[in-house]
């Protein structure tokens, strides 16, 4: 699987999108669709990397599908290429120039004065190796530093003012002009640029290569423009080449430091072409004092072929094996990224692991019969008035029910007290009940020839008004003489010292409502008070 | 067809506590107001979109002794009990939260029996548990300790034999990941038919518990590593105020360094489905040390030095050219001279630029900055928060809702739990640290990966061991 920088830089884009996501919702759905993705890619994969690197084609058409048809974001990955391809584009293009330009009008020849070939190829070749060497001792020097902390320099300069002005300068500036390449692209231009200078440390080996490669491409350029403009002038116009020299140095020496520079083609081009004899050196030596007319022409011309090949080796093809040196490096620094770092191992873990979801469902299956229920919970302003007034008891002989499970003997003389104390009442009976009509025929029978002014049901607080109680309470109510009434005395959990129900016991409330909620004025509803 | 089980019981017995603790799901209404619930809701369990278990939450009894009579006079086959019961009284409104309630038991759910253990058994309790045990159907009882005020369980627990193939205890304020664990383990045990899937749910809920600690991991992991990396500067003029700027410098730190941390809480409680619940950790100032580390002066990016060495190569580069254009008589000097010219040249003209904006845009200038802080102590600090939030987060069961923590009283925030870290995980933690923090140029951020795939590892562990995962 070919990696590329931008689709590392359009991964690190989706991911960062990805974990954005703030919903639980959106979470879900995107491990959703992730370990989606990962069954489809599942048998192509072998590492987590290429895992990675499959997930990003679905990820990418599905961004697409995301965003507005009319808008055309582009992904910062291609953001990155098209701004680097251009800058290559032009940086090579002045370099081209440049070297064309400085070779032609270096190469102005009007018959005065011979081309001093040594001042040329100080410049054109010289100049160019010495730069060549200090881009290499640079490499040296950081792949020492790569292993030795203290070998490590301070940073490259031209890395850094490319840095710069590609990736902040540049990419503001575009935003400014509103350039409507970028113009539905603003976000992910902020993002490339924020990318490479937030996460510089974290890339800056991936983008070495890439700004090394530029200004190789620009130094190569240079030279073949160079190369370029000297063939030209050889065969638009007349040149003629010399050497001279204030030293004693004699033509056999000057002709055994060619043959040398000439090593790299001497082999395989013919010696007329590879570099001038003995003799044409001899005669191309220029003494200001004896003019050129001495010259012979076909030695002051036998120069140009030597200098092209000496640019040509010396200049363009290590700038060019550079390049390609450039070309491994960056697919060797791809190959090494760490894609085991945080960001990347969430997705990984998401993929890798199967998605458990829950979901939950109503089944609204009583909507047409709940019509017909009491609700405990609905009440309006003046159901709130008429449940806070505490009401008060009236007559004094009372018929007091209970359950014989619930309420013990101790405990029911407990409250049979506390109802004679604190309300007052006469206690003349108590009646033993079970809460199902059926059960208790012989209670509703008491009930119904009781004399008694009103009936005390006791009731714990805590134990919910069920339909099944209400319906029973009703069932009483029913059975007892028209117009006593019904009283629902609720005291705490048996269990407990003090049976005494607090005011604002919840569960009082919800007593006082659904008592309320059975329209029957002489149904009511009382805490007991120690 | 897949496990099912219908959560029943009274009405105010926590049955929807105990199905959001077991669902993770803390968007189920649980309220202290008895029969909140209104209508059955099912919660079916997914592991990559296939349906395993379903859990049905199911309003109270409204009529268990009226119902428990129609059962015991119910003279039909006894498998269909509950089925014919449904039919008959389908239509009627008193027995509607009866019939619907039941509704899951006829399609073969597993009944969990909810109550609770602080109130004693009535009447009421035990014509349900007759009911439940008439329908046939396998069931377990759970025992929910709603309040420590009183304690019936040993009441419970001996009714609960008479009707129940199995009881568990179950706390769904306290519930938290291993509890909800063995309590689908207990239910393994009321019928073996549902043996393989549920124990297909145990290993789906324990892999996906893992997966969230590997990613609680990660995220920490980036947190750290971003709250160590970070830092702040601001351009300093001519006439401003340093210590305002010092002051304004330390606020935006720290309030970067908590937006930070804010992030991963976030993160933290969304993967553990916590969408109610706040857990709010004590406020600290991470301010002790002066953090300024140094003032630079920049341009484009580049301190004086570099741009000084810039100038030369660029005034050399010219000053070549110069050469070259008079044809080599003046060779080597305009060179040097360019060279020291362009150095010159380059931090006094750059010093004009700095003052300057181009377009809007900033170039450089005198920048004073802070952080990043290298002190080991911070990184104990970001790690011990980390995990003291997952601690407080993982332990809040889903089903809690009134009771709210509040912030001070707290055991574990005092001591944190790199305090108990041994001398290799201390290691491990410096490892770490100067990994991160280690200055690197020209390779990737860091070098020794193995110290941040061992750190991470360190707090994986620490985060099973916290979850009693293992």
């Amino acid at each position: 699987m070919k990696i590329r920088l931008k689709d590392i830089i359009d991964l690190d884009y989706l991911i960062s999108l990805d974990d954005a996501l703030d919903s639980c919702e959106d979470i879900q759905s995107r491990a959703t669709k992730d370990r989606r993705i990962y069954h489809q890619c599942k048998t192509t994969f072998q590492t987590e990397k290429t895992l990675l690197f499959s997930w990003l084609p679905f990820r990418k058409e599905e961004f697409f599908q995301d965003v507005d048809k009319k808008r055309l974001p582009l992904l910062p990955g291609r953001i990155f290429s098209f701004l680097y391809i251009w800058v290559v584009y032009i940086m090579v293009f002045f370099g081209f120039i440049a070297g064309i330009s400085l070779a032609y009008s270096f190469l102005a020849y009007h018959g005065a004065h011979p081309i001093n070939v040594t001042v040329f190829m100080a410049l054109f070749v010289v100049f160019q190796v010495v730069l060549i060497l200090f881009v290499l001792m640079l490499l040296v020097r950081r792949a020492i530093g790569s292993k030795n902390r203290e070998g490590r320099f301070s940073g490259s300069l031209i890395h850094m003012v490319l840095f710069s002005l590609i990736f902040d300068v540049l990419p503001k500036i575009l935003k400014k002009t509103g350039w409507a390449v970028f113009k539905n692209s603003l976000e992910t231009l902020e993002y490339t640029s924020s990318l490479i200078r937030m996460k510089s440390r974290e890339y800056k080996n991936l983008l070495f290569w890439p700004f090394f490669m530029l200004t190789s491409a620009v130094a190569l350029s240079f030279s073949a423009g160079a190369l370029g403009g000297t063939f030209f002038r050889v065969i638009v116009s007349d040149m003629a080449f010399g050497w001279q020299s204030t030293l004693m140095a004699t033509s056999s020496k000057v002709h055994g430091l060619v043959s040398f520079i000439t090593l790299p083609w001497s082999w395989f081009i013919p010696e007329h072409l590879a570099h001038p004899s003995l003799e044409q050196i001899e005669g191309s030596r220029i003494i200001l004092k004896d003019g050129i007319s001495v010259l012979a022409t076909q030695d002051l011309v036998s120069w140009w072929p030597f200098i092209c090949l000496t640019i040509l080796f010396y200049a363009v093809i290590p700038r060019g094996f550079l390049i390609v040196w450039g070309l491994l490096a960056q697919r060797q620094a791809i190959r090494k990224f760490n894609f085991n770092r945080p960001r990347f191992r969430q997705l990984i873990v998401r993929m890798q692991s199967p998605v458990l979801g829950i979901d939950a469902n109503e089944i609204p299956i009583r909507t047409t019969i709940e019509k017909n229920l009491p609700h405990l919970h609905e009440g309006g302003i003046k159901e709130t008035r008429i449940l806070k007034a505490e009401p008060e008891m009236c007559g004094r002989k009372t018929l007091i029910l209970a359950s014989k499970n619930v309420y013990s003997n101790t405990i029911i003389n407990k409250v049979i007290k506390g109802i004679e104390q604190h309300l007052l009442l006469d206690v003349k009976e108590l009646v033993a009940v079970n809460f199902n009509t059926e059960d208790d025929t012989d209670a509703v029978h008491k009930i119904s020839v009781s004399d008694a002014d009103q009936v005390i049901l006791l009731h714990e607080v805590w134990q919910p008004p069920i339909r099944g109680v209400l319906h029973y309470i009703t069932q009483i109510k029913a059975a007892m003489p028209e117009g006593r009434p019904l009283w629902i005395l609720l005291t705490r959990d048996v269990g407990q010292e003090d049976l005494s129900v607090d005011d604002n016991d919840m569960n009082y409330d919800v007593w006082k409502k659904a008592i309320f909620k059975l329209e029957n004025p002489d149904i009511r509803v009382k805490r007991f008070v120690e | 067809m897949i496990p099912e089980f219908a959560v029943l019981g009274h009405p105010n017995e926590g049955k929807s506590s105990v199905v959001s603790t077991l669902t993770e799901d803390d968007q189920i209404k649980v309220s202290r107001i008895p029969g909140e619930t209104m209508v059955s809701r099912k919660y079916t369990v997914r592991i990559d979109e296939k349906e395993i278990i379903r859990f049905v939450d199911t309003p109270g009894f409204q009529v268990p002794r009226q119902t428990l009579a129609w059962f015991k006079a119910f003279g039909g086959d006894p498998t269909r009990i509950v089925e014919q019961f449904i039919d008959i009284h389908k239509k009627d409104p008193f027995f509607a939260d009866e019939c619907e309630l039941l509704r899951p038991v006829a399609r073969g759910a597993g009944i969990i029996y909810v109550v609770d253990g602080s109130r004693p058994v009535r009447d009421d309790d035990l014509a349900e548990m007759e009911i439940l045990r008439l329908t046939g159907r396998p069931r377990m009882a759970i025992i929910n300790a709603k309040t420590d005020e009183k304690d019936y369980t040993q009441d419970w627990k001996l009714e609960f034999r008479k009707h129940f193939n199995s009881i568990r205890l179950f706390n769904s304020n306290r519930a938290n990941f291993m509890e909800r664990i063995q309590m689908l383990e207990s239910l393994k045990a009321i019928d073996q038919e549902w043996e393989p899937e549920l124990s297909q749910v145990i290993r789906a809920f324990k892999q996906d518990w893992q997966k969230r600690n590997r990613l609680v991991t990660a995220l920490i992991s980036q947190t750290i590593e971003k709250s160590l990396l970070f830092s702040v500067s601001e351009v300093i003029q001519s006439s401003s105020d340093q210590e305002e700027i010092k002051k304004r410098l330390n606020e935006k730190y720290e309030v970067h360094i908590k937006k930070i941390e804010k992030q991963m809480f976030k993160k933290i409680r969304t993967l553990f489905k916590h969408t109610l619940f706040e857990y709010q950790l004590t406020e600290y100032s991470i301010l002790k040390h002066d953090l300024f580390s140094r003032q630079t002066w920049e341009l484009l990016g580049l301190t004086k030095e570099q741009l000084a060495a810039a100038g030369a190569v660029v005034g050399g580069t010219m000053g070549a050219v110069i050469d070259t254009a008079a044809a080599g008589i003046t060779f080597g000097v305009f060179t040097a001279l360019g060279g020291i010219l362009g150095a010159g040249s380059a931090l006094l003209g750059g010093k004009k630029i700095t003052k300057k904006k181009i377009a809007g845009i900033w170039l450089g200038g005198d920048k004073l900055k802070l952080g990043p802080n290298k002190n080991l102590q911070f990184l104990y600090i970001l790690i011990d928060r980390g995990l003291i939030y997952y601690s407080n987060i993982i332990n809040r069961p889903h089903g809690r809702r009134d009771l709210q923590d509040q912030p001070g009283k707290r055991k574990n925030e005092k001591k944190g739990y790199s305090t108990g870290f041994t001398a290799s995980q201390r290691n491990i933690c410096t490892k770490f640290f100067k990994a991160v923090t280690g200055r690197s140029f020209g390779r990737s951020l860091i070098k020794d990966k193995k110290a941040i795939s061992n750190f991470e590892e360190l707090i994986e562990s620490v985060l099973n061991d916290v979850s009693g995962i293992y």
